[in-house]
């Protein structure tokens, strides 16, 4: 609890403390809302709420759709086949970030990469992917797939193991085909699952850091700028703690805002 | 859908997913990147030459970090999960859902305050500063909680009646029950911390903390070359050579705790 103390809710006090001045060196000086004002009048702001969205869009795809889907398809392996897969899906997820970012790097290289190579052989022009505003943020969420398939599949397909094969069984005899099957009883009985996936996948995406730092460092132009590099960049970069402090408050809010209405709706499944 | 085309589809899949680590691995036994299956040349070279004096601090660094966090964090998020899951007390109720949003605002995203109460306390490049925020996890927390409600009521209550005290309920029936969850946790904590890069990048200063992480980082740099270069002569080992492997040395430590921990993670996750 002490722990928690120290480093959940004091960070809180001292972010929002710090959002409401100008921090110096030596001096901190009372500016009110002033941070805030700058922050929601700035373009950058705004600019890196747009490419987080992006991110969050990206991955929600991933761990509704993709992953739920490759649980469904999994589900028919036996068992063994099953595990071995899900390793095989958790490789990118092992290999941190920085392990395999040279091949990415090297993948997207302008114009001689791995995927130019391939627009080059189907004689499609050369696309700067890493290197136009347009692209840039669908090229490092791409990147990041890989790594975001395999945790969610594993609990899809953990909760799938877990429905009672009579259900199943009882279904199929009714006549249902497998569509049915999925629909009305398959995907209603992992809803908890999915739930908890909905509101973790929503909040990794806004944390989104590490995979721009360092492929992009943000750029071109901050087009791939996420708010938590946005909040590095202020407080570490720029040393401008006031203003970085204000976006942290005002990320924890939108995050909470967001878990108060998840967790009413988990509640009602957990009882 | 057929086995077979489940079979051959997660099949084609799996092989999409392993190829970034197995461009990774290949570039350690080749000079520089090439198509996958070009291995003409391939030899132990990087692995026989390395200046492996730089790159075992980096290992020994992180094993710490790492241990130190795996033994505690288990018992920290144990301990409260129990507190939630078997005692009333007043305003538990509110106090798990104040819980509930502390998961919900990542550890991560605080990185800017936790920054600030650590230089404060003067815990800047030490291990404590890289280990004691990260050791209370909400969402270990939660977990726990969800196990051990699961325990049986009956049990507890019993050995209530015949005098035992809370303490020895906690030792001799609620740990003993909760070995998956303890394993998990553990686990979980360990690849985390080892995992985990921008915490460390922010504390840790020089070459006393540097994690493998970090490392990784400085060598994707250009800045990489003359960081090894004081562990001794590279004897024309490419940079890209030298990273592949440092990949693949921060990799194994993880794959490995998945391969224990996935058998572990099914019996220790009860959603």
């Amino acid at each position: 609890m002490l722990l928690l103390g120290l480093f959940y809710v004091l960070p809180i006090a001292y972010s929002l403390r710090f959002s409401l001045y100008d921090v110096g060196l030596v001096d901190d000086v009372w500016v009110g809302l002033d941070n805030y004002r700058g922050l929601f009048a700035g373009k950058e702001f705004w600019g890196s709420v747009r490419v987080t969205l992006k991110f969050v869009a990206a991955y929600l795809f991933v761990s509704m759709f993709l992953s739920y889907g490759l649980a469904l398809v999994l589900s028919r392996l036996s068992k063994r086949l099953c595990g071995l897969m899900l390793t095989a899906y958790h490789v990118p997820a092992i290999f941190t970030t920085l392990a395999t970012v040279t091949v990415w790097r090297w993948f997207y290289r302008y114009p001689d990469g791995g995927l130019n190579a391939i627009l080059a052989r189907v004689r499609l022009p050369q696309v700067a992917w890493l290197g136009s505003p347009v692209t840039v943020t669908w090229a490092i969420a791409f990147a990041m797939v890989g790594m975001l398939v395999g945790g969610p599949a594993l609990l899809y397909t953990a909760a799938i193991g877990q429905i009672d094969s009579e259900i199943i069984e009882a279904a199929r005899m009714d006549g249902a085909n497998e569509w049915q099957l999925i629909r009305h009883i398959i995907t209603p009985l992992t809803h908890r699952v999915r739930l908890y996936l909905l509101l973790t996948t929503m909040v990794a995406a806004l944390l989104v850091w590490e995979h721009p730092f360092f492929l992009t460092g943000g750029g071109p132009l901050g087009a791939s700028k996420t708010i938590m590099l946005n909040i590095y960049h202020k407080g570490f970069v720029e040393g401008d703690i006031g203003v970085a402090s204000a976006m942290t408050v005002v990320m924890a809010l939108c995050i909470v805002g967001l878990a108060v209405v998840m967790v009413r709706r988990l509640r009602e499944y957990l009882g | 859908m057929g086995k077979k085309l489940a079979l051959a589809l997660s099949i084609l899949l799996a092989v999409a997913w392993i190829l970034p680590a197995y461009f990774t691995l290949q570039t350690t036994v080749l000079p520089t990147f090439a198509s996958p299956l070009n291995l003409g040349n391939a030899s132990l070279k990087t692995w026989l030459d390395m200046p492996w004096s730089r790159l075992t601090k980096l290992v020994v660094n992180s094993a710490v970090v790492c241990l130190a966090n795996a033994a505690l964090s288990p018992v920290v998020c144990i301990m409260a999960g129990y507190a939630f899951a078997r005692y009333d007390f007043p305003g538990k109720e509110q106090l798990f859902y104040l819980f509930l949003v502390a998961l919900a605002v990542p550890g991560t995203m605080l990185f800017l305050p936790r920054y600030l109460i650590v230089s404060d306390l003067g815990w800047t490049n030490t291990f404590l500063g890289i280990v004691a925020p990260v050791m209370m996890n909400p969402a270990m927390v939660f977990l726990s909680r969800q196990y051990l409600s699961g325990i049986d009521q009956d049990v507890i209550d019993a050995a209530r009646l015949d005098g035992a005290s809370e303490f020895r309920i906690f030792r001799s029936i609620i740990l003993p029950l909760s070995v998956p969850l303890l394993v998990l946790v553990g686990i979980g904590a360990f690849s985390a911390v080892w995992g985990d890069f921008m915490w460390q990048y922010l504390v840790a200063r020089d070459y006393q903390t540097v994690t493998v992480g970090l490392g990784l980082f400085i060598l994707s740099q250009d800045a990489g070359t003359q960081f090894m270069e004081v562990g001794g002569p590279l004897r024309g080992l490419s940079l890209e050579s030298m990273r592949a492997a440092a990949s693949v040395i921060q990799s194994v430590p993880l794959v490995l705790v998945f391969a224990v921990g996935q058998k572990w993670f099914m019996r220790g996750v009860r959603l």
